[in-house]
């Protein structure tokens, strides 16, 4: 593959050098010829040609003059011996023989000319020669001046005249024949000057072509070299898509397997955990309190360990999606540090936290989730590997605009400190600093990887600096959105309220379609001490709502025939007073779409099902109006500090962010579930608790072959409507394993094994209740 | 061709006035004679010229370069077209005559579309036979350097005797 495009580019290159090089040799040719051809054209120019022919006129006119002169006088001077002057003179005019000898006197002058210089230079005999017949002609001047005086021919001696014309007659017809020959001899070199010219020209016309053909061979050598590195490369490309896509695949592969065995490995673990806690809470001697309490403590680093090999498992493929809610920031750090606090204890350290004070208060619009994902990661990092010392977090905001402002975040301990070398390798994937490391404090390496992973998709960075002994800074940098107070959120005396204050009775319509659901939740607040009217459905809703008074609506979201959304428009139509009646949803779905809905529809907050009891205390205090009587309701979880504002969407969105135990680790799955019972159970008492279940499994029962049977005759609506409702009620008991899978069903009617899938899952939690119940 | 047309409308209305009046006969030595066909004579078929008839038609004088004369040479003259008027010639071609027997062919539209001369003084002085004279067929090589070859040097003719007008 490498091979291929390293012989491609060669070739290409040779043929660009080749190429050059013929160019080069062409345009040499062309010069050249062009030359030849200037030099051709002004030979021809100097007229070299018709200067010789004008010069052999010349000659051959003085040679006929010479003859028309020398006829003429024998003519005379034959007629003055025949006849005498006067019949001579008759015969020929004497004007005439003067203009015949003036005509001959001119040619002289003509062949005087210069122009004929280049000509009669070339040999010396030619001056000499014209030389002598001037000499002559000028010498029988006076005798035609003489004649051309007297008008008459009397007392002229023709006979030397024409003695000096016959010798001028000899002398011109030499002069003719000699130059006639130097004339041909010039002509002759000429034409071979031009031959050899142009057989120079036509040899250089020649190497042209030659080269021009040369160049055209050589540039289809060179399509044929680019089309072959062409198909290399494509090959090439496709070799490596393939090796990507096998990559990928294998990937991929990976991933599915981690999710796998995680979940197979954590619906037993969870059952070891719940066992042991159940273990915890009864009376035994220390020694077992001590075993209950490793297992316990070794069971979380485990499952810490899964979920974070999950979560990695899952950022790597871009499946968990990011949020952008508005929260309060200050209360996420504070929220996060006080989930370490637990830690910073044991391990005898001290916790300092400073927020900017521009940040104090603020909201910001951001991954909740995430962000405190990445924070829990490295305070409890700091904590790990600090004992009896420190650990300083700052959270400062740096470039603030009006919209944004980039969040600076730096936890600092003085621990042990990371090796320099080490330092580059802290965020690579499964990496710890030695293998001893993990040995000693436990974990996968994973958390930075995912911290780093986690900052990056939010187009942050974070960084390292530490010198071993001394401890480390971790620090992230990222950028936010500006908030500002979102309207549901009440401002901070009110939160205070909504923490401890004491619940106002109100007057609170629950509409929920499912029917445990109704009784978990009417049960909830009649512990709260509300008066609780139930609809079971958006129509009921509306009507009870216009037909009697009430203080807070607790709208479910997913209904049949009318949903919580459009009862809630239609409330909202009503007019005055129903357009400040306080409505809240309550939904499973809990993404940023699911709450702008809500928002939108004019509900005035929002809640994540399955709604806690304590949930359900914050709701009343925030929407209860301060003037009704108010009841004193106590109980541990309503009094636990650490508990995050009213309809704080982050929090909202991670319920179990708010249980006691959750503080240590993150729940995750049955144990969540577990929770919600224990809570239930606490809450509601053991008799309602356990009639709840009683019912539930009853109506679970009744579901499943329902649920089959809308399978098998491909009744989509009903399928849905069925497993939603199970869902639904199991997931308000807690039943994880059982919600899980009813949704995973409803994502398509051709599930196989779906009975066999929820019976199984309905036992499994038969058994957990059962064990729970012991 | 406009200039054509008023040439020829106006060398029929010299015909006619000629016909009336004929050449007068030359007073001094002829040098030039127009033959063919012609519409005014004074000897004959032909119209004989002397110098003072010559100069006092109209003419023209030229600073230029020739082939057969070193450097700039000044020349001035009747212009060919006006001894063809004078002599109402009808024609297509010239042949012009040299003493020397020597002949060329010059058509027609030398005369009309070039200021052609027949020059009779050569830098001031009037030419004699030795020195190309009486008559030199002058073509303006100056202000029509394309006549400048051999074509039109052959048509210049000196020592010229007759102009022939042929049909």
């Amino acid at each position: 593959m490498k091979n291929q495009l390293e012989i491609g580019g060669k070739a290409v290159e040779q043929a660009a050098r080749a190429t050059k090089f013929v160019l080069a040799v062409q345009i040499f040719l062309v010069c050249t010829v062009l030359a030849i051809f200037s030099m051709l054209v002004k030979r021809e120019g100097e007229l070299h040609d018709a200067i010789r022919e004008d010069a052999i006129w010349a000659v051959y006119q003085l040679d006929r003059e010479t003859r028309a002169v020398f006829e003429m006088v024998q003519r005379v001077s034959h007629r003055i011996a025949d006849a005498g002057v006067e019949a001579a003179e008759e015969a020929v005019a004497p004007r005439d023989l003067v203009t015949r000898y003036d005509i001959l006197y001119s040619r002289l002058t003509v062949l005087a000319n210069s122009k004929y210089n280049i000509f009669f230079e070339q040999s010396p005999n030619f001056r000499t020669r014209l030389a002598s017949i001037e000499d002559k002609i000028l010498a029988i001047e006076p005798v035609f001046n003489g004649i051309a005086a007297n008008k008459n021919y009397t007392g002229v001696e023709f006979a030397p005249v024409a003695a000096t014309l016959e010798e001028i007659r000899f002398a011109t017809n030499e002069f003719l024949v000699r130059t006639n020959a130097t004339i041909s001899e010039a002509r002759a070199d000429a034409r071979n000057d031009v031959f050899q010219g142009q057989m120079l020209a036509f040899l250089f016309m020649f190497a042209i072509v030659v080269a021009a053909l040369f160049l055209a061979f050589h540039m289809l050598v060179q399509v044929r070299i680019v089309k072959q590195t062409r198909e290399g490369m494509n090959k090439a490309a496709a070799e490596f898509e393939r090796a990507y896509e096998a990559a990928e695949a294998g990937n991929k592969a990976k991933s599915a397997f981690l999710a796998t065995i995680g979940h197979e490995i954590r619906t037993p673990l969870n059952g070891i955990l719940g066992m042991a806690e159940l273990l915890a809470q009864k009376p035994l001697p220390a020694e077992e309190s001590g075993y209950v309490r490793t297992i316990t403590r070794s069971g979380r680093a485990l499952l810490e360990m899964i979920n974070e090999i999950l979560d990695y498992a899952k950022i790597e493929y871009g499946s968990q999606q990011s949020e952008e809610i508005i929260f309060r920031l200050d209360d996420l750090v504070r929220d996060t540090a006080a989930v370490v606090e637990g830690q910073v204890l044991e391990q005898n350290n001290e916790l300092k936290l400073h927020i900017d004070p521009a940040l104090d208060g603020a909201f910001i619009k951001s991954d909740p989730t995430r962000l405190k994902r990445v924070l829990l990661n490295l305070l409890s990092n700091a904590v790990k590997f600090t004992e009896n010392g420190s650990v300083w977090l700052e959270v400062t905001a740096s470039n603030v605009t009006d919209e944004t402002l980039e969040l600076n975040v730096s936890v600092r301990d003085s621990g042990i400190g990371i090796a320099s070398e080490a330092q580059k390798q802290l965020f690579t994937a499964f990496h710890q600093v030695d293998s001893s490391i993990s040995r000693r404090f436990g974990g996968t390496g994973l958390g930075l990887a995912i911290c780093k992973q986690i900052v990056e998709a939010m187009q942050g960075t974070i960084g390292v600096s530490s010198t071993p002994g001394e401890g480390a800074t971790f620090s992230f940098t990222i950028p936010v959105q500006r908030a500002k107070a979102p309207a549901c959120i009440p401002g901070a005396p009110e939160e205070d309220a909504a923490l401890s204050g004491p619940i106002p009775r109100l007057r609170v319509l629950l509409v929920e379609d499912n029917a445990i659901n109704q009784r978990v939740a009417a049960k909830l607040l009649e512990k709260l001490g509300q008066d609780v009217t139930i609809a079971c459905d958006g129509r009921q809703a509306i009507k009870q709502v216009r037909n009697a008074a009430f203080d807070l609506v607790l709208m479910d979201v997913q209904m049949p025939d009318l949903d919580g959304i459009a009862a809630t428009r239609l409330i909202r139509k009503l007019g005055a007073p129903f357009d400040r009646l306080a409505i809240v949803a309550m939904t499973a779905n809990a993404s940023d779409q699911d709450r702008q809905d809500c928002l939108d529809a004019g509900m005035n907050g929002f809640e994540s099902k399955p709604v806690t009891f304590q949930r359900f205390a914050a709701i009343l205090r925030a929407h209860g109006p301060s003037h009704l009587s108010a009841i004193d309701v106590t109980g541990p979880a309503i009094t636990a500090s650490g508990v995050s504002a009213a309809c704080e969407p982050e929090t909202s969105a991670e319920p179990d962010a708010f249980l006691p135990r959750a503080n240590v680790v993150h729940l995750a799955g049955d144990e969540t579930g577990d929770a919600r019972r224990a809570e239930l159970l606490e809450e509601l008492g053991e008799d309602v608790f356990q009639s709840l279940l009683n019912e539930f499994f009853e109506h679970a029962d009744k579901l499943v072959p329902q649920i089959t049977k809308a399978a098998a005759e491909g009744d989509a609506e009903t399928y849905d409507r069925l497993l939603h409702a199970l869902k639904g009620a199991s997931d308000n008991l807690g039943f994880t394993a059982l919600t899980r899978t009813a949704e995973a069903l409803r994502t398509s009617i051709d599930t196989p094994n779906q009975e066999t899938r929820l019976t199984v899952e309905l036992e499994k939690a038969k058994n957990r209740y059962r064990k729970i119940a012991i | 061709m406009r200039t054509l047309l008023s040439f020829l409308a106006g060398a029929l209305l010299l015909c006619e006035a000629a016909q009336a009046a004929n050449l007068p006969a030359p007073s001094g030595d002829v040098i030039l004679v127009v033959t063919g066909n012609i519409e005014n004579t004074n000897k004959g078929d032909s119209a004989e010229f002397d110098m003072e008839m010559l100069e006092s038609l109209d003419g023209l004088s030229k600073t230029l370069e020739t082939p057969w004369t070193d450097g700039t040479t000044a020349f001035s003259g009747p212009k060919l077209r006006a001894v063809l008027e004078k002599v109402g010639a009808r024609g297509s071609k010239l042949i012009v005559k040299a003493l020397n027997d020597y002949s060329a062919e010059v058509p027609m539209e030398d005369a009309e579309t070039y200021d052609t001369m027949l020059a009779t003084k050569m830098n001031g002085e009037h030419m004699s036979v030795r020195n190309k004279g009486p008559v030199f067929l002058i073509y303006p090589f100056d202000t029509n350097p394309e006549l400048f070859n051999e074509k039109y040097f052959s048509r210049s003719v000196w020592q010229i005797r007759e102009v022939e007008v042929v049909e």
